[in-house]
């Protein structure tokens, strides 16, 4: 071998390990960055027996990375729906507020039963009506909450398309740059971790499967298998709707014409925020309303003037409690939809309104035929007993309220409180483990691709020595290359 | 060099992160678990079972608001025991002087005098008030269950009875001519026309407003009871009957044979009459006893509620006290060692 060669050798010594330090460099550059892996030079012998950085490349692992992206999904939904029910305990709240529906219930039942002990007193009577108007207000309140949240889930949709085909469109630039870098052999380590971190973020909004084929280009699907990024990003589609009531339905998001979410199909994705939102708007929202509907309705029912004289010649009519479609009473067994967004306490009873509080005394809120108190005792309470005995008498309720076929009033809305609470507590729990899990693989994926500073120190401290090792061959030859001439020259 | 490192520099910072996030967020729980005693979230930790609390405390709030109107109810029958043991005591003080008169020991214009009185007191104690409410008046409470007999212009009652005895005997009670009425024609009219003046229709034409319902209440969750008397009970209207018949018939004209027709009859209405007294006195008395034992019962199952409440919602303070403390020093603890783990560089020992 002549000293040039060992020159050149050395030489390549030299370049080999400031490339090696511009790696260190960037690893610790992006030590602390979400997603960045560390960089690794591959180091080869160059057919002149010198060495060179043949490539860099990344430590990655595909498994743990697919588990970090399934549990990323997975907690997303689940923090969705217990953040959105969390709004629906306002309805309910700490047991010892006493706001719940339940126990304005409780509070009116003891009001009327203040009234039933002294019928002749015009306060008692003002309160009983006061607290009748307090439960009708907590449950159109109680509507107004759940149809809020239905309708933030469904902007929440709307958002969340939005920011899967913008993730879609920024993928396709990275797949693009990374198909064909690695065909021309180009270092595409930081267009990789940035695919990565696009679909780290994909998977909170859905849950999806990745696959990755020869040429380094990934094709994205949800994780039912419908296809959302082959090549091109396929246009994911949804209509907002602007508000919600109880008898909106929201639209589905469509993938090349699939419902992926929000509609009906075997296609549906089970994972990600779009279906934490499509839960709250389709089916927990949708569920609590029916509770409180059929709440609206037991109440109105329990209330309703029957014909006084017990021979059923005139029709059952709403009493205290009416709504939208009085004076009939709404079909027993049966949910009205929307009905506790409409009840309200009968304007003939309520004094604000200039209607007479002793009606619910007496009765006749729909006229003289229906007076129960026909001598017009001012010691009558046989028509309050009996109104709150009503309530302690269980109705048949709709199955669609997923609680009970049939209790009373007060069982049906604890009952419905307890439901509410059992979802709260499921979801919950769910999305406190699923974060766990999330960031237990997050954090074994990053123990074992992250960078750690001192590790890197190390490495410098070894290449800084190899480039003086380098150096000072390069001396050695110089002088030997003089020793050589010198020896010529004299 | 390829190899990989154990653990990276990102992994560590957000491990002691994390961990000192959930332990902060746990400590702020059971601070609040500590001031109040209750669970932090009682709907998230109970699940389902928040239902179970939620219709106890509703329960409670029930048992509490029926004891509380049982005191109205209470006061009620209180009051009108009292009313009635006057009657009954103003009735045998009445029938002693019957006694006297059927022996000959008071005269019978001093009997009417006293007769008058008696009258007027059985009306005013059938007339008591509590809070404004006619204590006899049945469910009629607003109204005054026996008007007064002895009015200017005459009571509707007053001129009944003046138009049967002129019916009867052509001739009105004050008149001279009463000494001719035999006993039999007497018996007759008060069996008769006088007895009638105090049936339903009549009594309730002329003496009574009062409503033969009962005032109910709910004294328990399940037991609806009677809590109150009313004027239109055989009692009250034998005692009218007899007052009556002494205060306005019993001219001393009459003959004594006739006299003592009036006094055996008015002696019977009043021995009736304190037969019945005692019954409604005995009601009144069982409503009452009602009305204890359901409160007694309520204060017990309020009490055992409560206790269901608190052992759901409640926490055991000493056991949330250590749960501070010990997070408190898990808390330190983390805080030391992620400082010792940042202090923990190469950097720092690699010359410079």
């Amino acid at each position: 071998m002549s000293l040039t060669s060992s020159l050149s050798v050395a030489l390549s010594g030299l370049t080999t390990s400031s490339e090696q330090l511009a790696v260190v460099s960037r690893n610790v550059a992006r030590a602390n960055e979400d997603g960045a892996t560390r960089k690794v030079a591959n180091v080869s012998t160059t057919d002149s027996g010198g060495a060179r950085v043949a490539s860099v490349t990344r430590l990655a692992n595909p498994s743990l990375l697919a588990k970090v992206t399934d549990a990323t999904s997975a907690a997303a939904a689940q923090k969705v729906i217990s953040a959105s029910l969390d709004q629906f305990n306002y309805t309910v709240n700490d047991p010892s507020l006493e706001g719940s529906p339940s126990a304005l219930l409780g509070k009116l039942d003891s009001a009327l039963q203040t009234f039933g002990a002294a019928p002749q007193d015009t306060t008692a009577s003002n309160a009983a009506i006061s607290a009748a108007r307090d439960m009708a207000q907590g449950l159109r309140d109680a509507t107004q909450s759940v149809q809020n949240q239905r309708s933030l889930a469904d902007r929440g949709i709307s958002g969340s398309v939005d920011n899967i085909n913008s993730l879609l469109a920024q993928f396709q630039t990275l797949n693009d740059e990374i198909v064909s870098g690695s065909g021309m052999g180009k270092d595409v380590t930081d267009s990789l971790d940035q695919r990565d971190l696009i679909v780290q973020k994909l998977a909170e909004e859905i849950g999806i499967r990745t696959v990755t084929d020869g040429n380094n280009s990934m094709s994205i699907f949800t994780d039912q298998g419908v296809t959302l990024f082959n090549n091109i990003p396929r246009a994911v589609t949804f209509t907002a709707i602007p508000a919600f009531g109880a008898n909106t339905t929201g639209n589905a998001v469509y993938v090349d014409g699939v419902p992926i979410t929000g509609g009906v199909g075997s296609m549906q994705s089970l994972t990600g925020r779009l279906v934490g939102y499509a839960e709250i708007r389709d089916t927990l929202g949708p569920t609590y309303q029916n509770q409180l509907d059929e709440l609206a309705r037991g109440l109105i029912s329990a209330f309703a003037e029957q014909d006084p004289s017990g021979d059923n010649v005139l029709t059952a009519q709403v009493g205290l409690f009416t709504y939208d479609g009085a004076p009939a009473l709404p079909t027993s067994g049966t949910v009205s939809a929307g009905i506790a967004g409409t009840i309200a306490i009968n304007p003939v009873a309520d004094p604000s309104k200039g209607g007479d509080a002793l009606t619910l005394r007496d009765g006749g809120m729909n006229g003289a035929s229906y007076v129960y108190n026909t001598t017009n005792a001012t010691g009558y309470a046989t028509r309050l007993q009996q109104l709150i005995d009503n309530m302690s008498t269980a109705q048949p309720y709709d199955q669609a309220a997923k609680l009970t076929n049939s209790a009373t009033i007060y069982d049906f809305a604890s009952a419905s409180a307890g439901w509410l609470q059992s979802q709260r507590q499921t979801s919950t729990t769910a999305a406190d483990y699923n974060t766990t899990l999330q960031q237990r693989a997050a954090d074994t994926l990053s123990k074992e691709t992250g960078v750690n500073i001192d590790e890197e120190m190390t490495n410098m401290l070894q290449f800084e020595r190899a480039y003086q090792a380098s150096a000072r061959l390069m001396n050695t030859i110089d002088a030997l290359f003089q020793t050589l001439l010198q020896t010529y020259s004299s | 060099m390829t190899a990989t490192s154990h653990i990276s520099t990102a992994a560590i910072g957000m491990a002691s992160r994390l961990s000192i996030t959930n332990l902060q967020n746990k400590l702020q729980e059971a601070q609040k678990e500590l001031s109040t005693s209750r669970l932090a979230d009682v709907g998230l930790t109970l699940g389902f079972r928040t239902g179970e609390t939620i219709s106890m405390r509703q329960e409670v709030t029930r048992l509490k608001t029926i004891t509380d109107t049982n005191s109205v109810a209470k006061a009620r029958l209180d009051t009108t025991d009292v009313a009635l043991e006057g009657i009954a005591d103003g009735a045998s003080e009445f029938l002693g002087n019957l006694f006297l008169a059927r022996n000959g020991g008071i005269t019978a214009s001093a009997l009417a005098d006293v007769a008058k009185a008696a009258l007027s007191t059985f009306t005013d104690a059938s007339n008591t008030t509590l809070n404004g409410m006619f204590l006899f008046g049945g469910i009629n409470s607003d109204a005054k269950p026996i008007e007064i007999y002895d009015t200017t212009p005459a009571s509707a009652a007053k001129t009944a009875v003046n138009d049967a005895f002129q019916t009867a005997f052509g001739i009105s009670q004050s008149d001279a001519g009463v000494a001719n009425i035999s006993p039999a024609d007497m018996e007759t009219f008060l069996d008769g026309a006088f007895s009638d003046l105090f049936e339903t229709d009549a009594w309730l034409g002329t003496w009574s407003n009062a409503s033969d319902t009962n005032i109910k209440s709910r004294i328990s969750t399940s037991e609806l009871i009677d809590t109150s008397a009313n004027a239109n009970q055989p009692a009250f209207r034998k005692l009218a009957e007899a007052y009556t018949m002494m205060s306005d018939l019993g001219n001393a004209s009459l003959s004594t044979d006739t006299y003592n027709v009036l006094i055996e009859k008015a002696m019977a209405l009043i021995n009736e009459a304190g037969t019945d007294l005692t019954r409604i006195r005995t009601d009144i008395g069982s409503a009452q006893s009602r009305i204890e034992g359901a409160n007694d019962r309520m204060a017990i199952q309020i009490n055992v509620l409560n206790l269901n409440v608190s052992s759901l919602e409640g926490v055991d303070p000493a056991e949330v006290s250590v749960r501070v403390s010990s997070l408190l020093t898990q808390i330190e603890t983390a805080y030391s060692v992620t400082a010792r783990i940042q202090n923990l560089s190469i950097l720092n020992y690699m010359p410079s």
